[in-house]
């Protein structure tokens, strides 16, 4: 009786010693924990949802005292109720100023500094979501148009700069927050990366607008690409770039501030009014295959392959697009892709300074976008006259149709001419509002599909005033 | 007195008092010595000679022969040829026997009680009869003498203190110099030899029959103090007294004879007083004998609460008795006792003056343990009792000289025991932000343990974690108690303190694991006893008393870690799994209903705070288990490996150890070591769900598995001890003895990891505490109360906090670390959840503004932990969502503080403290409910008010005239008085609570507590007393089956025909030595 009993507690002790191993060989679902859906700011994003606050930072406009340098913040509500909030002045080297603001609904309200500084940043905080704010600069040596920061980061990356000797480039690196920032700025130039030692552990105190010469850290470059990458803290950085030779005008807003694997860039020009080239930063560790691929404005333009090109970790490269045979000459979008997962950052500078017949229209460089969306913001409105250029790019298979509307009491109204435009796959679409009245008012581009757009304003005259910036996504 | 009179003439002469009768005259008082003896041992005869010498006219002697009654006479009749001998059954205890004299002897004056190894010299009984006559006392006794050396002092005399000890009033192997020879009034004399007048003892009643292992003395002398009695010790009478072994009495005997008589003798009043002292004296004696290595002495006198309180009847009937004799008040019967402790002064004498004697005792000492090495009873048990006691405090040895630091969630005690114990009475928890419901146990506990620790938390602290390793080593050793076999007990013990689950909890600061491991056996143990499956089978008590223990083992654990208290039945279920293979499965059922009663017991024992348990989430209960489980794997649990300890293969042998029960054991060894494995593998297995996941857990759910895995091991274990012992031992050479000895080499290599383990002193527990970095805060400035919100990994959080989503958990202490208060387990209130819902806003990226959310709720510090503890390091992080710590990062009101690499700490700018005067910006907003009103208000620039405590609850203080907000959930019990005026609350921020001042004074803020829960504490106390009373009473169970017995006999005694043998009143019977 006892062997039956010991025989059956042994079989029955070893049946389950091996049931428990087969349910350890079999491996568990991994479990993410999920908190939140806030992501890591790649652009500027005009939020959606009921955000109880939302804040947008412009990283510095000028308030010269005596006006020659000057910038405004445009501040839409494109929602049906009105828009509340506070602005923060934040100028350098003074104390911050508050105010409340109040924006009425379909409508837009510009903001200038009460003081005058070399630089002032603007925090607009809005209680709600319904705000969408960029910020426009204007000196003698160009106007400047860039989205402001819907959050600050870590990290910030500029591909394109210039210190020659008649270059001046200057970062504005801002920390909105109640505790000190500690960043490290670097440089990579085509001689190399350059880590001066004054700006390694820079700190930057809490509520405060710091300005880094870079001509002066890293003199007489043609090319120096900027990393701003904080040990603790958060920042906002904008760059202040003026070209008086042979690149001219003016640069002045926001870098990006995170790398990313597709860059869209809308708007791209190939011919006789400019020179286009594409400025790619590896910050990372690993070296990044690079493909470049355009999307023709005109159906008829054959395909053309990708360019293909490496850029080394931490390296910087650029493609002349311009000077590239087998790209057709006219209207383009281009996409730069890192094959390999190397996450990049890019600008593309459209250089009209350097094309005879166009003295005088400056140079443009932008960051491209990391996000492509149905609804697009363009806030600002151009100085009467101006060229006013839209473009769309669609980088999906599928064809797509794209209103313009502008913004006013009646709501989003289509501007004549711009409702259900179709927009080819793979394709490009140049929408030239130039001398319509509609640019006066703020204008949305909604896609039934994703796509990405931005805008070049040709200020009138023979001035310097040419800027070219993206439009800001609804998230 | 005439007749007296006549034996006045005394003559001194050398040596001793020497009397001289010179006129013996008849009328003389009679006398009737009693002498109960068995006639055996070398100094009866002789003691019975010095009574035929005495020279007292009118003594009788009465020789009460227990035992063979011929042999008795055959000593007897040749050495007093007069005495008159009665026959007592040889059961019949001493007293009762003396008694009888009451019966059998009619007409005497005096008794004189004697030992049979007392020889008194040849006036003794004169001189004490005259000196009772003229100190007009009741009770006299001799100056007793060293039997082999008469120049020593036996005995003259006891003092007695208080609590009923006595205090001789001569020195052991003090010379006799004549210097104790005045007649003195004592407490108490030796019973050796006791003269006492007849109508006093017929008035007592004689001798106690309960009472009658040495304390029978005591018992008569406090009698007759009571009925206003003199007591005198004689000194010019004496005899010399051979104390041989058989009047030692048990120790343990003496002290429930010590216990009952104070319990009986002092009025209630007086015992109130009385009884608290006794019983600290008890606990420091007990803890005093521990510590020199007196066990058994230790062990007497707490076992005489449970065996004397539990057979209260005889206690209530003596103490009916005693106020019926009581003619002095206790206050004077104090006055006759000596001040202090008699224990101590004897203690300090001991320690101070004589240093002979401390050799003396020494070399006792020395003697005992070459006697117990020599005769070898239990010697390898003890050895290997020693050997665990030894590593388990060498390797608590840093934790033991300093206090533990504040780990995982072993969270500090609070401040005193005052504050303890006044908190658990106030009808307001400060957990979270607070709330009106009742505390948790585990605070009153605390207090009681700071009690037992003279007052010092951080000591209290310490017993309760280090304790709990031992406790959980003595629940082993009792598990196995039944088996009768020292090598399975052995077994039992090493394996369950080799397997190292409540090490782990230690090292990585888990309550509920540690508090697991100390009950898993004693569970096991209980609920083994429900079944009343053999071996177990023999413990004869009432199945509801076995329920009621477990239920008291389930609360206890319970009190730590409610989760724990599942153990019960979880164990339960899995010795049915085990019978169901093996057999027995009726009584395993049964010890599972047991088990879901005793679960209910439990439940009933924390009311009123359990009360709220029905409607807690069950995480709060269990603990917020990490996203995925713990991901040890299987090979890790088997090893125990939850924390640093287990890493070595060798922890198997414990399974191997525990495995040789069902390959060798026959009978209930087999079948209880299958019921063992079956639990063990049931506990792994519960373990291995828990650690993948699928089954949800907080931290030290792991080890609360893990402990009924140790449990079931150690049981398993003890039962191949027990299997070899009596199974293999003795028998035919076969493959069972190859098995045995494999069995004892796995359980020594099994324990040898957690010996070396012991080097590093304290189990690697970190040194440095959570606490340490947060004193760098600047909590200082504009204090008022401030709180913590805690966010992240259930594991890294130092208390248990609320789900915030899986895998995240959230919670909120004030001032500081986590204390044992924050073991909320409760849900979180609507402001609370408050917080959660704050985050979250934070986190999808819809508010910058989160320190403005939290304001209100007096936030003024985020802490996100990172890992366990300051310095665990990177190797094991418990990293949170980027999401969190980039929502955290993007506020504009959160300031980020630098203070230590595991911890993301980040201050409000725009916190309120607790208690403040708000700002009239803050005072407005306060008027508004929800967020939307929070983000649109500057709430910064509020002050700290009422900064002075006041009680446990309240503060007190100078305020300003304007808005006052207390940042607790709105109760109309919160009273705030300004000039003693008070003032009415109003709702603030929806849910907080606020006081419009409108003239600055002196404010006191307090609150109300309803007199229901002092009560409820009241309630729940008896509840507990009343538990811990039955299971005492049933631990008395057996001495009062003895007791009957007693009386059974005194009984029988009585109702048996005994004429009277000497009637002195009438003529001299025949034969009469006299």
């Amino acid at each position: 009786m006892s062997a039956w009993r010991r025989l059956a507690a042994v079989g029955v002790i070893g049946a389950i010693a091996a049931a428990l191993v087969a349910v350890d060989r079999r491996d568990p679902e991994p479990v993410e924990v999920v908190f939140g859906s806030a992501t890591a700011p790649v652009q500027p994003v005009a939020p959606t949802g009921d955000a109880l606050t939302t804040v947008w930072f412009c990283p510095g406009i000028p308030a010269d005292a005596d006006g020659s340098a000057s910038g405004t913040v445009a501040v839409l509500n494109p929602s049906e109720v009105a828009m509340t909030g506070s602005v923060t002045f934040v100028p350098f080297e003074a104390d911050p100023v508050v105010a409340p603001i109040e924006v009425a609904p379909r409508s837009r309200t510009e903001l200038r500094p009460p003081m005058a500084a070399r630089f002032v940043a603007v925090q607009v905080e809005v209680f709600g979501t319904n705000a969408v704010v960029e910020q426009t600069t204007v000196s003698r040596a160009g106007t400047s148009l860039t989205p402001c920061a819907s959050a600050a980061s870590p990290t910030w990356y500029a591909p394109d700069g210039t210190t020659t000797a008649d270059a001046q480039l200057t970062l504005l690196v801002w920390n909105p927050f109640p505790d000190e920032a500690i960043v490290d700025i670097g440089f990579a130039t085509e001689e190399g990366t350059r880590t001066p030692q004054a700006l390694q552990g820079y700190v930057v105190p809490a509520r405060t607008l710091r300005l880094v010469d870079v001509d002066q850290a890293v003199q007489r470059n043609e090319l120096v690409a900027t990393s701003v990458e904080a040990r603790s803290g958060r920042v906002v950085v904008g760059r202040y770039q003026t070209h008086r030779s042979l690149r001219r005008g003016l640069v002045a807003g926001l870098v990006s501030p995170s790398p990313g694997t597709t860059w869209l860039f809308p708007g791209g020009d190939k011919g006789e009014a400019a020179v286009e080239r594409i400025v790619i930063l590896n910050p990372g560790d690993d070296d990044a295959e690079v493909d470049v691929t355009l999307y023709p404005a005109d159906p008829a333009a054959a395909l053309v392959e990708p360019i293909s090109l490496p850029v080394a970790a931490g390296g910087v490269e650029v493609v002349d697009i311009s000077a590239t045979d087998f790209v057709p000459d006219g209207v383009h979008s281009l996409q730069v892709t890192a094959e390999n997962g190397a996450p990049i950052v890019v600008e593309r500078i459209l250089d009209r300074g350097q094309v005879s017949g166009n003295i005088g229209r400056a140079t443009t460089s932008q960051p491209g976008s990391l996000l492509t969306g149905g609804r697009w913001f363009l806030p600002s409105s151009p100085v009467p006259g101006s060229g006013y250029v839209v473009t769309v790019a669609n980088a999906t298979g599928t064809e797509l149709r794209v209103t313009l509307a502008a913004i006013g009491p009646a709501g989003a109204v289509a501007v004549a001419g711009f409702d259900q435009v179709v927009l080819p796959a793979a394709g490009t679409l140049r929408l030239d509002l130039s001398g319509n009245p509609a640019t006066a008012s703020p204008l949305v581009v909604e896609a039934d599909g994703p796509v990405a757009v931005d805008r070049l304003v040709i200020p009138p005259g023979e001035g310097t005033g040419a800027t070219a910036a993206l439009a800001i996504v609804q998230g | 007195m005439q007749a007296y009179a006549a034996c006045r003439e005394v003559v001194e002469g050398p040596g001793y008092p020497r009397a001289t009768v010179t006129d013996a005259a008849p009328t003389a008082p009679p006398v009737v010595a009693v002498v109960v003896t068995d006639g055996v041992g070398d100094h009866v005869g002789e003691a019975l000679e010095t009574l035929a010498a005495q020279d007292y006219p009118n003594l009788r002697v009465l020789v009460l022969a227990v035992g063979d009654v011929d042999e008795v006479a055959a000593r007897v009749a040749p050495r007093v040829p007069g005495a008159l001998l009665r026959p007592i059954a040889p059961d019949v205890p001493p007293p009762v026997a003396a008694n009888e004299v009451l019966r059998l002897v009619e007409g005497a004056g005096f008794f004189c009680f004697l030992h049979d190894d007392v020889a008194l010299d040849p006036p003794a009984v004169r001189l004490l009869v005259e000196e009772t006559y003229r100190s007009n006392a009741g009770v006299a006794g001799p100056k007793l003498v060293e039997w082999d050396d008469p120049t020593r002092l036996d005995t003259v005399g006891f003092g007695v203190d208080k609590v009923g000890e006595l205090a001789p009033i001569a020195e052991p192997d003090e010379i006799d110099q004549e210097q104790h020879d005045a007649v003195r009034d004592v407490f108490c004399l030796s019973s050796a030899c006791l003269l006492v007048r007849t109508d006093l003892f017929r008035e007592l009643g004689g001798f106690d029959a309960d009472v009658h292992h040495g304390g029978a003395e005591l018992d008569l002398c406090w009698r007759a103090h009571l009925s206003g009695a003199r007591v005198l010790v004689v000194p010019a009478a004496r005899g010399r007294h051979h104390a041989g072994p058989a009047e030692q009495a048990s120790e343990a005997q003496a002290e429930r004879d010590r216990l009952r008589t104070v319990l009986s003798s002092y009025s209630g009043g007086h015992l109130v007083r009385v009884l608290p002292q006794y019983a600290l004296a008890t606990a420091v004696q007990a803890s005093g004998s521990i510590v020199t290595g007196q066990g058994r002495r230790a062990a007497a006198l707490v076992g005489a609460w449970p065996s004397v309180l539990g057979d209260l009847g005889t206690v209530r009937a003596k103490r009916r008795t005693a106020k019926a004799l009581r003619q002095v008040p206790d206050h004077e019967i104090r006055g006759l006792q000596v001040r202090g402790s008699a224990r101590l002064a004897a203690w300090l004498r001991g320690h101070t003056g004589h240093r002979e004697q401390r050799f003396s005792a020494l070399a006792g000492v020395g003697r005992g343990a070459v006697d117990f090495v020599r005769t070898g009873a239990h010697r390898a048990a003890v050895f290997t009792w020693l050997g665990v006691l030894a590593v388990l405090v060498f390797g608590s040895r840093a934790l033991i000289d300093g206090p533990v630091p504040l780990v995982g969630d072993l969270a500090a005690f609070p401040a005193s025991v005052g504050d303890a114990l006044r908190s658990y009475l106030a009808g307001w928890r400060e957990t979270g932000l607070g709330s009106d419901g009742p505390w948790p146990t585990s605070v009153g506990a605390s207090g009681l343990l700071g009690l037992v620790s003279f007052g010092s938390m951080d000591l209290a602290r310490t017993l309760a974690v280090v304790g709990l390793l031992v406790v959980g080593a003595v629940g082993s050793w009792r598990l196995s108690r039944t088996m009768g076999s020292d090598r399975a007990r052995m077994a039992g013990l090493v394996v369950y303190a080799a397997a190292p689950v409540g090490l782990n909890a230690l090292a990585e600061g888990r309550w509920a694991g540690l508090a697991a491991h100390a009950a898993a056996p004693w569970v096991l143990a209980r609920v083994a006893r429900l079944g009343r499956l053999e071996p177990f089978a023999g413990v004869a008590r009432p199945f509801v008393v076995d329920v009621v223990s477990l239920g008291l083992v389930l609360a206890l654990v319970g009190v730590l870690a409610p989760v724990a208290a599942l153990l019960g039945p979880g164990i339960a279920l899995a010795v049915v799994a085990g019978s169901l293979v093996v057999g027995g499965v009726v009584g395993a059922l049964r010890a599972l209903g047991g088990a879901v009663a005793a679960l209910v017991v439990a439940v009933v024992l924390h009311l009123p705070w359990s009360g709220g348990l029905a409607d807690t989430a069950w995480e709060v209960v269990a603990g917020v288990a990490p996203a995925g489980g713990y991901g040890h794997g299987l090979w890790a649990l088997v090893r125990f490996e939850t924390g640093p300890h287990g890493a070595t293969v060798l922890v198997l042998g414990l399974w191997v150890a525990a495995a040789i029960a069902v390959l060798v054991g026959r009978d209930w060894r087999l079948a209880w070591g299958t019921r063992g494995l079956a639990v063990a593998l049931v506990g792994l297995g519960v373990a291995l769900a828990v650690d993948r996941g699928a089954l949800p857990l907080g931290p030290g759910g792991l080890e609360v598995a893990l402990s009924a895995t140790a449990a079931g091991l150690a049981l398993a274990a003890a039962c191949a001890g027990g299997a070899a012992d009596l199974d293999v031992r003795g028998g035919r050479l076969s493959w069972r003895q190859p098995l045995a000895v494999l069995g004892a080499v796995a359980v020594a290599a099994g324990a040898l990891p957690v010996a070396g383990a012991a080097l590093d002193g304290r189990w690697d527990q970190p040194t440095s505490s959570l606490a340490d970095p947060l004193a760098f805060l600047p909590t200082q400035r504009n204090p008022g109360g401030y709180r913590i919100l805690w966010v992240g990994d259930p594991r890294a959080l130092p208390l248990p906090g609320w789900e915030l989503t899986e895998g995240l958990a959230y919670g909120l202490t004030n001032d500081g670390p986590a204390v044992l208060d924050d073991r909320t387990s409760r849900s979180p209130q609507a402001p609370e959840a408050e917080a959660a819902e704050a985050l979250r806003v934070a986190a999808d990226g819809a508010t910058n503004r989160l320190g403005a959310l939290l304001g209100p709720l007096a936030v003024r510090y985020v802490v996100v932990p990172l890992a366990d503890g300051p310095g665990t390091g990177p190797a094991d992080p418990f990293a949170p969502p980027a999401s969190l710590t980039s929502s955290l990062a993007n506020q504009l009101d959160l300031r980020a503080v630098d203070i230590d690499d595991n911890l993301v700490v980040y201050e409000n700018t725009a916190w309120i403290p607790t208690r403040a005067s708000l700002t009239a910006e803050a005072a407005a907003a306060s008027q508004e409910a929800g967020f939307e009103a929070l983000t649109r208000a500057d709430l910064g620039g509020s002050r700290g008010v009422l900064l002075e405590p006041d009680g446990p609850l309240g503060h007190q203080g100078p305020l300003p005239a304007g808005a006052v907000g207390v940042a607790v959930p709105r109760d109309d019990r919160w009273v705030l008085e300004v000039d003693g005026t008070p003032l009415s609350s109003r709702p603030a921020f929806g849910w907080a609570t606020s006081f419009d001042v409108t003239n600055g004074g002196e404010g006191r803020l307090a609150y109300d507590t309803p007199v229901a829960r002092p009560l409820a504490v009241v309630g729940q106390a008896v509840a507990w007393v009343a538990a811990a009373a039955l299971l005492v009473w049933a631990a008395g169970a057996p001495e009062r089956r003895r007791r009957r017995e007693i009386r059974g006999v005194t009984a029988e005694l009585a109702a048996t025909d005994a004429p009277v043998l000497i009637d002195l009143a009438g003529p001299a019977p025949a034969g009469d030595a006299r």
